[in-house]
């Protein structure tokens, strides 16, 4: 997971990234709003793992 | 949860009906069906909830929000669950790796306003056609999910906006698909 603190540091930009063999995937971006929102990203994260690990996934570019 | 977890095995995948031989124990489907149940109650979709079902057995992320679900109390974040439970089905059902357009960040702008034009469209015909609870019905895709899916400048999926055609008998849609996902 990478965050960046936007604006004054009050908004938390979070960006899942999922590691498999030499790649690395950036997944859907978030703001971090509270620890609910949190869960429910987590979540989907672990289906889009799943899913990039089935080679199931939408790819819109590669950054070199 | 590291990269390195395990996915579940992936069984079911192109099967038309839900099977129970998944390496999710007994007391955890146990634990989904009466999710379902509860879901049932709450008026929620049979096709939903046997998707949402179909998709916790294979995806333990799915199986996650399920749980979360069950355990909310505020309805706002629990149709917020609803509405990302229906967004991983619909992520499921990819069945290949696909390349899509990339998309620059200076075009992100002209994107979202055409993605808003055509949402708000829609929302006009589906207004007119008896209303978000009525497309609902007509779909079996819950409120909460077609509540975000008009709301937000996201990228609409192709399955959800030609289940939304389908439902109101629209034979031509002002979008470019290049936009949906």
């Amino acid at each position: 997971m990478k965050w960046h603190q936007v604006g004054n540091g009050k908004v938390q930009l979070r960006l899942p990234v999922g590691i498999i063999g030499a790649v690395s995937y950036l997944c859907e971006a978030y703001v971090k709003a509270d620890e609910k929102v949190d869960k429910r990203k987590l979540a989907k994260f672990k289906v889009h793992l799943d899913l990039i690990r089935q080679g199931r996934y939408i790819s819109r570019g590669e950054l070199k | 949860m590291t990269a390195q977890a395990q996915p579940k095995q992936h069984k079911s995948h192109g099967k038309s009906r839900i099977h129970v031989d998944s390496n999710v124990d007994s007391s955890e489907q146990m634990k989904l069906f009466n999710i379902a149940v509860q879901m049932k109650r709450a008026g929620l979709s049979e096709l939903f909830i046997v998707s949402a079902v179909r998709a916790a057995l294979d995806y333990e992320g799915v199986s996650d929000l399920m749980n979360l679900w069950t355990n909310e109390k505020d309805q706002n974040e629990r149709d917020e669950i609803i509405a990302d439970i229906q967004e991983m089905i619909e992520s499921t059902a990819q069945k290949e790796k696909s390349e899509e357009m990339y998309v620059k960040f200076n075009d992100l702008e002209e994107i979202a306003k055409n993605i808003r034009g055509f949402k708000d469209s829609l929302y006009q015909v589906v207004m007119e056609r008896g209303g978000i609870c009525k497309l609902a019905e007509l779909t079996g895709i819950p409120q909460p999910s077609l509540s975000r899916f008009f709301n937000s400048n996201a990228m609409p999926r192709r399955a959800t906006v030609l289940a939304i055609a389908k439902a109101l008998n629209l034979d031509k849609l002002p979008i470019d698909l290049k936009w949906s996902k």
